[in-house]
């Protein structure tokens, strides 16, 4: 179910936040969408969600184009965005409920990945960051999605639970197999999550840099030493600066 | 599962995983205290401070009797009535016009409050007339309500109606239109409609405001009531103390508004716990 963008283009009044842009983004893959607040990033995630339509060119998925949101391809925002009359549990199991009847079981057994077992009856506010983040988490995983679009998800979490959470997003897609598109502004982040990386500077949005991330799975922190990382990190921070 | 090379990799979630009910938020019983006795200490004051100035004679004891006076008062009013009936019987008739004009207000309220924040054209339609009658008092509209409807209940009960129903309308207005843009985004994500996102993310992140107008409103509904018993009323809290101030008795007109205000705030503690009920989440979003 490849993602393919034909010159999209965006303008906010008189400002040109994309401009022109293609890409196809691959079944399954993981690619991370690196530039600096203002470049478009957002932007460009929320055209594909179908939450933002184009100003011109299209985007399609599996050669369908996108005319709106749909429950195939889920976002997780920067924040979570639970619902605070809602319990823990009914927070995850909100977008089944939308859709029909609820797959208790299946709501359960995400709690459990999550680690959120024994807080299925708190609000959203009797939580940690992180674990509101994680129940965001798996409010989209439990729809299924083929797509998971992520907009700095873990920005707005404290380092610690920032690195726990890339950990278990790397473990997570490994068993879930959902095509992943993550927006973030921390180098080293997009270098360790992606297989394929994306670079985009400002005015107008485009496109610097775009590249395979040539580091092997599993990802371990370790890797960040190495050469081809620190190699990688240099142009990519070379055009950021530029 | 991939094997993982180091425990860092590992997913330690044991800092967020303590006992569950460890992360309820605790309250701070100590402060709570502190304030009640506060409170207390300021009403004993403003009653200490009263019978002061009228033990000096500042003013005239017929322009301002001293507390005592206003408790044999009360204590008066509550064994013998007043008018030729008790002040229970006031203080039912004032409450039960109050209820049924708010409680109108609310139902009648609400969904056009409602209808206005979802569809512009219902809005484009309603809002002058809204406009138009909110800054007209209460007291206007008596003359005309009295042509149309007599001198029953009815009227009565329609000027708390019009005197609260643009606060409700606009509080829910105002709810719907503060719904964070986020939790609309995350419902369409998840392929929510229109009708379901209406009804399950608009609808209780109105409530919030809609709760808040209902506890001005009912201040307001208070407010009413005296230009309502000016209609001819032969009792009521509104009726009590208008009449008894044509017979200068200012001691029964200080009872009726003590009455009124005790009367007002207990409807308002009513609606905060019903509040509290409904809207658990309040102040935590």
């Amino acid at each position: 179910m490849p993602i393919t963008l034909t010159q999209v283009a965006r303008d906010f009044g008189t400002i040109r936040a994309l401009d022109r842009i293609s890409l196809t983004i691959e079944d399954g893959s993981f690619l991370t969408v690196l530039g600096a607040s203002g470049c478009g990033k957002s932007t460009l995630l929320n055209l594909i969600a179908g939450l933002d339509t184009p100003s011109a060119g299209h985007l399609a998925i599996d050669g369908v184009p996108i005319t709106g949101p749909g429950p195939d391809r889920v976002v997780v925002f920067q924040q979570p965005g639970l619902y605070p009359w809602l319990t823990l549990r009914d927070n995850i199991a909100f977008g089944l409920r939308m859709q029909g009847p609820i797959d208790w079981p299946r709501i359960d057994d995400m709690i459990g990945i999550m680690g959120l077992r024994g807080f299925e009856a708190h609000r959203p506010y009797e939580l940690s960051g992180g674990m509101q983040q994680r129940a965001a988490l798996a409010r989209a995983l439990v729809m299924n999605p083929r797509v998971l679009l992520m907009d700095e998800p873990f920005a707005a979490l404290d380092a610690q639970t920032r690195h726990r959470m890339q950990s278990f997003l790397l473990e997570l897609w490994d068993q879930i197999g959902a095509t992943i598109v993550f927006i973030t502004h921390d180098i080293d982040e997009a270098i360790m999550l992606g297989d394929r990386l994306v670079v985009m500077q400002a005015r107008p949005g485009r496109i610097a840099i775009d590249q395979k991330i040539p580091l092997p799975r599993p990802r371990h922190w370790d890797m960040s030493l190495e050469p081809d990382y620190l190699h990688l990190k240099r142009n990519i921070m070379a055009v950021l600066a530029a | 599962m991939p094997p993982t090379e180091t425990d860092s990799d590992k997913i330690d979630l044991s800092g967020d995983l303590a006992d569950p009910a460890a992360v309820r938020v605790a309250r701070r019983p100590t402060w709570q205290h502190v304030s009640r006795f506060t409170t207390i200490i300021a009403v004993l004051s403003g009653l200490l401070i009263w019978q002061i100035v009228s033990v000096l004679h500042v003013f005239p004891p017929i322009a301002l009797p001293a507390p005592l006076a206003v408790w044999h008062a009360l204590v008066r009013l509550l064994l013998n009535g007043y008018g030729g009936h008790s002040l229970f019987d006031d203080i039912w008739i004032s409450s039960a016009r109050i209820a049924v004009g708010f409680v109108a207000a609310i139902l009648i309220g609400v969904p056009i409050g409602l209808l206005m924040a979802r569809n512009d054209v219902i809005f484009r339609m309603i809002d002058p007339f809204l406009q138009f009658a909110r800054p007209v008092p209460p007291l206007a509209y008596i003359p005309l309500l009295v042509v149309w409807f007599g001198i029953g209940e009815l009227p009565k009960v329609l000027l708390i109606l019009f005197g609260t129903i643009p606060v409700i309308i606009i509080g829910t207005i105002s709810g719907v239109k503060a719904t964070p843009a986020l939790r609309i985004s995350v419902a369409k994500t998840l392929g929510a409609t229109e009708g379901q996102i209406f009804r399950h993310v608009i609808l209780p992140s109105a409530l919030p405001e809609i709760f808040t107008a209902m506890r001005v409103g009912i201040g307001v509904a208070w407010t009413c009531l005296v230009a309502a018993e000016l209609i001819a009323a032969d009792q009521g809290l509104g009726w009590l103390v208008q009449y008894a101030g044509q017979a200068l008795q200012v001691s029964i007109v200080i009872v009726g508004i003590i009455v009124i205000g005790i009367l007002g705030y207990a409807m308002e503690l009513v609606i905060r716990l019903i509040e509290r009920r409904f809207v658990p989440w309040r102040g935590h979003s």
